[in-house]
């Protein structure tokens, strides 16, 4: 296993470093640069424009230049942004890739979640209306055009219903005299549900541990312990009105992208635990007289999880981009909108971070996807 | 089962009882008072005195009406400003969205008239005259003695020759050196005492240098950038200029020991001077005191900017009047009136009291466009400031907001087509003058683009009536001909000129339209080759891109080999701004400041020629009449002299057509008709009116 993930190691970092000099020669092919449009002015003189352009190195050779990056990146320097200069890239993607992280996040999981136990039960359950009802609003969620989706979601419910805000990512006036910064409730946040997830996963493994009877009440106790104490400690730090706030403005959005993801996974578990149902072990399980609740959970949808899995994992990866168009729709400032903006100016440096950020989380996601296989499914391993 | 189908109902029922109360409408509130009564009432034919305890119902008397409640001015923006500190903003952190969160940060000496752009005194008690001392020119300038930043720390002459030698030593960039090295002259500021700076210029202060650089420089505040400004001085302290001239280019491969050395000394002393500049430009400027009507005194980064009151706003409670005779006229809370330009006899065309009034300014921000303007649809903001220009469709869709009120106004602008005049066919005047006469801007703007812009004729817009020529306009050959006049006029001057066809074009009377000319040679007899009108295409720039693709019609009717290339705006940048490889192209500038307009010297003085100077003479237009009156413009320090030959540069340049003003666009802003603002006619849109912050009263309704 160690060989493996050495190998493996040693072949993400030569897929990041082709893929990063992929992107910096497309980003740096666009016609133009970030010097000609912020010195598009009549009262600067064209010296000025070649003095920024030295200044933020567009005079030399592409490749020098990449070279240059590189040696940079791997010594943990980013540069600065040239749109926002002299800010180092690195504050700018600390400060915007938690908001895209937790949003995607918590969508992703959700979406995995309720998209597994509806299409595992789908599958168990053929023919009736709730399965033609839920396939078609499965595959309506899934093709739905996500722009689209996500204003008519604005519309009904922060316009027509008014039941939550239309975007962003909190209410200025609210915040008038805070105490503290967005940024730090929102890391408070993250690290008190990252606790409270914790202690709720501990206790359930734990649980499955335990004779029938103190099952139940550790898991009641592993739910209501990190609940108690997450009002708790928002009650006493005072802080709790802000972070509902944040919380508030994160139900949309991760309410349209759970709807968008959650079509992807009914279906593919549905499919995935059809075709694992004819398997030959899932008759003589049946036919040992196994309960049905042990042969769907316990035969059939561990072996169908695969694939269900790795569409997991991979959209984790593949959240930090993908957002961009979501964080647009809501307003949200995360990496996703950052990664726009930075291109369409060619801001070299905050662009190449960003998708360098992409690339990583996507080699992490496939790793982990290898790894999560060996778990998932006994007959897999690595030399 | 039965259970369950139970459970079902009763889920129904109860989610059914939330509608049906969430959507009810409320019950008129009855309010009951116990009353003693005291009648008089007829008892067996006697009339008695009756007390009796009734209940009566009452009619609550509407309470008195309040003074209007001021609540926080809620603006949308759609993009993070880059930074706030001032420095960064008028060096390489420029951005427009970092213009409205510090709008008002700096302090200076003199400023423009609300409505008609004059140059009035700001911190200036009075507007000084220059005057020559041997071969140098010395303005003074006495400031007023009671005006505080923010913090209560006065202004004084410090702060000004402070900000002045900032930027002037440490070279700083961007827009900064048109306030201290306007148009590259020496300027050189001192503190005579606390009230008064003396600047001397190596260079007669004309309009350009003085009212349009030195005059409006920004004042930032001495006690608190000193440290920073000390610390970004440590690195040039020790540095000399090298005594040896800049080598061309010191990438070259076959350099001399010398030309390395030379390249050497001159590395450091670019970077000692890049190092101090990005000390200052970095710096945090968290708690710095403003002179404006609000402190910008948090940012949450992709969340909001706030800004709130200055409590020793200088202009707090003064009063501004205009008359329409031009008079301006400013009354301080101290009882000072200033007045300027008039005798104050014409009609009020301006009156209002200075706020600020809001107790803070929010400034959301959004993703998008889309996202704002949905923001102001639904309540959340009250206004939206949306530099890049309002589609109908986004219009329409936050008209549907309650108390949405919209305001027209001109913008400051010019949308043109420019040609290569270095280059054969364009170089030549007639056919210029055929492209002016083929181009029917109303038939676009009017049958095509349903009236969105207005039809341009002179190289200055009608909204600045002081500069603006309207005999251009008026005197225009070629306004209101038809169709068939234009090509048969067009035919006529080409012609004239030498050109020739294999087969003419025609109007052809019965099918209204031109049968288009085949095998157009030029006057030096070779076949006209094809010719490219640059432009940006409709996703950008719907507009342009119509009016690129009609007028490259308009010209192949003529016969001429004409393709509208339509792409994206950094494509047109380097064959633009950078190579003046272009045959013609169609772009717009934003006019930069209204008071004294330079760009006629930056876009067609033969010296600033992008192919020779790298500078904004795209067309190469090189014209000695030009360049003398443009010169005469840029040096005379009397305003009317200005003014009639900033007439004359606009029929020079509408007879020899560099550029053909197309259009110029309207600005349109949105605004929730409970935020009370001093005037909303105004060129460039409501913000471009000074104190669209400041001045607005945003009552809570």
């Amino acid at each position: 296993m160690w060989r493996f993930l050495g190998r493996r190691f040693v072949q993400m970092l030569i897929t990041l470093l082709l893929f990063q000099a992929v992107t910096y020669f497309l980003i740096d092919a666009q016609p133009g640069d970030i010097a000609d449009l912020l010195t598009l002015d009549p009262n600067i003189p064209p010296a000025e424009r070649e003095r920024l352009r030295a200044q933020l190195g567009l005079d030399r050779p592409p490749a020098e230049r990449f070279i240059t990056y590189i040696g940079n990146f791997y010594r943990g320097n980013l540069g600065v942004s040239f749109q926002e200069y002299p800010r180092p890239v690195i504050d700018i993607i600390k400060e915007r890739l938690p908001r895209t992280v937790v949003l995607f996040l918590t969508a992703s999981i959700l979406s995995f979640w309720t998209g597994f136990v509806t299409g595992k039960i789908l599958a168990w359950r053929r023919g009736g209306w709730i399965e033609y009802a839920s396939t078609i609003t499965g595959v309506t969620l899934y093709t739905v055009f996500t722009p689209w989706f996500a204003l008519m979601m604005i519309w009904l419910f922060a316009v027509a219903l008014n039941w939550l805000p239309a975007g962003k990512f909190l209410d200025p006036l609210k915040w008038l005299d805070a105490p503290i910064s967005a940024n730090a409730v929102f890391a408070r946040m993250i690290w008190s549900s990252f606790f409270a997830l914790v202690i709720v996963f501990v206790g359930f493994w734990f649980s499955n541990r335990v004779p029938r009877r103190q099952r139940l009440v550790l898991r009641a106790a592993s739910l209501l312990v990190p609940l108690v104490g997450m009002l708790l400690y928002w009650r006493l730090s005072g802080l709790g009105f802000y972070a509902w706030d944040i919380a508030r403005h994160l139900i949309l959005p991760v309410l349209t992208v759970t709807l968008i993801a959650y079509g992807g996974t009914m279906l593919l578990t549905r499919t995935s635990m059809l075709e694992t149902l004819r398997e030959d072990y899932v008759l003589t399980a049946r036919a040992k007289g196994l309960p049905d609740k042990v042969v769907r959970d316990k035969h059939v949808a561990r072996n169908a999880l695969l694939p269900v899995w790795t569409g997991l994992v991979f959209s984790l990866g593949n959240s930090v981009s993908g957002g961009i168009i979501t964080e647009t729709i809501f307003s949200w400032p995360g990496i996703g909108l950052t990664l726009l903006n930075s291109a369409l100016v060619a801001d070299i440096p905050v662009a190449m971070g960003t998708l360098t950020v992409v690339g990583v989380m996507t080699l992490i996601s496939h790793l982990i996807a290898d790894i999560g296989y060996a778990f998932l499914d006994p007959r897999i391993r690595y030399h | 089962m039965l259970a369950r189908k139970w459970l079902t109902l009763w889920a129904l029922v109860l989610i059914a009882s939330v509608v049906l109360s969430a959507c009810a409408q409320p019950t008129p509130q009855v309010i009951k008072e116990t009353v003693v009564v005291t009648q008089v009432v007829e008892k067996e034919g006697e009339k008695v005195v009756e007390t009796k305890i009734v209940e009566k119902v009452v009619t609550p008397t509407p309470e008195p009406p309040k003074e209007a409640e001021i609540g926080p001015y809620r603006i949308g923006i759609f993009e993070e400003p880059v930074s706030l500190n001032y420095w960064n903003y008028l060096g390489p952190g420029s951005s427009v969205w970092t213009s409205y969160v510090l709008t008002g940060y700096a302090a200076s000496l003199f400023g423009l008239a609300d409505k008609t752009f004059a140059f009035v005194p700001v911190l200036a008690k009075d507007i000084p005259e220059p005057r020559k001392e041997g071969d140098l020119w010395v303005i003074e300038v006495e400031m007023v003695d009671n005006a505080t930043w923010s913090d209560g720390e006065p202004i004084t002459a410090q702060d000004v020759v402070f900000t002045h030698n900032t930027c002037k030593d440490l070279q700083l960039t961007q827009n900064w050196p048109n306030s201290c090295a306007p148009l590259g002259a020496d300027v050189t500021a001192e503190a005579v005492d606390d009230f008064t700076v003396r600047y001397t210029f190596n260079v007669t202060p004309s309009l350009g240098i003085w009212n349009a650089g030195v005059a409006l420089a920004p004042i930032l505040p001495k006690h608190f950038w000193e440290p920073v400004v000390k610390e970004a001085y440590s690195y040039i302290e020790a540095v000399e200029k090298p005594d040896v001239e800049r080598p061309e280019d010191c990438e070259a491969e076959d350099l001399s020991d010398e030309e390395k050395a030379a390249c050497e000394a001159w590395a450091a002393y670019d970077e000692a001077f890049e190092n101090a500049r990005k000390t200052l430009y970095e710096a945090d400027a968290t708690g710095s005191p403003v002179f404006g009507g609000f402190i910008t005194d948090k940012w949450e980064p992709g969340a909001f900017v706030q800004r709130s009151q200055n409590p020793n706003y200088y202009f707090k409670g003064a009063e501004i009047i205009e008359y329409s005779d031009g008079t301006w006229v400013q009354k301080l809370p101290d009882g000072t009136v200033r007045q300027y330009y008039g005798e104050a006899t014409g009609d009020v065309t301006l009156d209002y009291v200075s706020g600020p009034y809001a107790p803070n300014v929010i400034l959301s921000i959004y993703g998008s466009q889309d996202a704002a303007f949905l923001a102001l649809a639904n309540g959340e903001v009250d206004y939206v400031l949306n530099p890049l220009g309002l589609s109908r469709g986004l219009r329409e869709k936050a008209m549907q907001g309650e108390g949405i009120v919209a305001y027209d106004n001109p913008d400051y602008g010019m949308f043109y087509l420019a040609f290569n005049m270095r280059k054969y066919p364009m170089s030549e005047y007639e056919f210029r003058q055929a492209f002016d006469i083929i181009i029917d801007k109303e038939f676009v703007i009017n049958n095509v683009l349903q009236g969105v812009v207005y039809p341009m004729y002179s190289t200055m817009p009608p909204g600045n009536g002081f500069w603006y020529n309207p005999a251009v306009e008026e005197n225009h050959p070629y306004k209101g001909l038809s169709r068939e006049e234009r090509i048969n006029l067009a035919v006529q001057v080409l012609k004239e000129a030498g050109w020739t066809w294999e087969k003419e074009p025609q109007w052809d009377p019965d099918a209204s339209d031109v049968i288009p000319g085949e095998g157009l040679r030029m006057p030096n007899g070779e076949l006209m080759p094809e010719v490219t009108i640059l432009g940006p295409g409709p996703a950008y720039d719907p507009i342009r891109a119509t009016f690129n693709q009609w007028i490259s019609e308009w010209a192949r009717e003529l016969g001429m080999p004409v393709k509208s290339e339509l792409t994206g705006f950094n494509n047109i940048l380097g064959p633009v701004f950078i190579n003046a490889d272009f045959d013609m192209y169609i772009l717009g500038w934003s006019l930069g400041n209204p008071a004294f307009p330079d760009y006629y010297e930056a876009f067609w003085a033969s010296w600033n020629d992008t192919a020779t100077s790298g500078n904004y003479n795209t067309p190469g237009f090189n014209n000695p009449e030009y360049d003398d009156l443009v010169n005469k413009f840029m040096s005379t320090t009397d305003i009317e002299e200005a003014r009639q030959l900033c007439f004359q540069m606009q029929e020079l340049l509408a007879d020899q057509r560099p550029y053909i003003p197309l259009f110029y666009k309207r600005v349109t802003d949105l605004i929730r008709n409970n935020i009370e603002l001093p005037y909303t006619e105004v060129l460039g849109g409501i913000v471009d009116a000074a104190g669209f912050q400041t001045d607005a009263k945003p009552l809570v309704k």
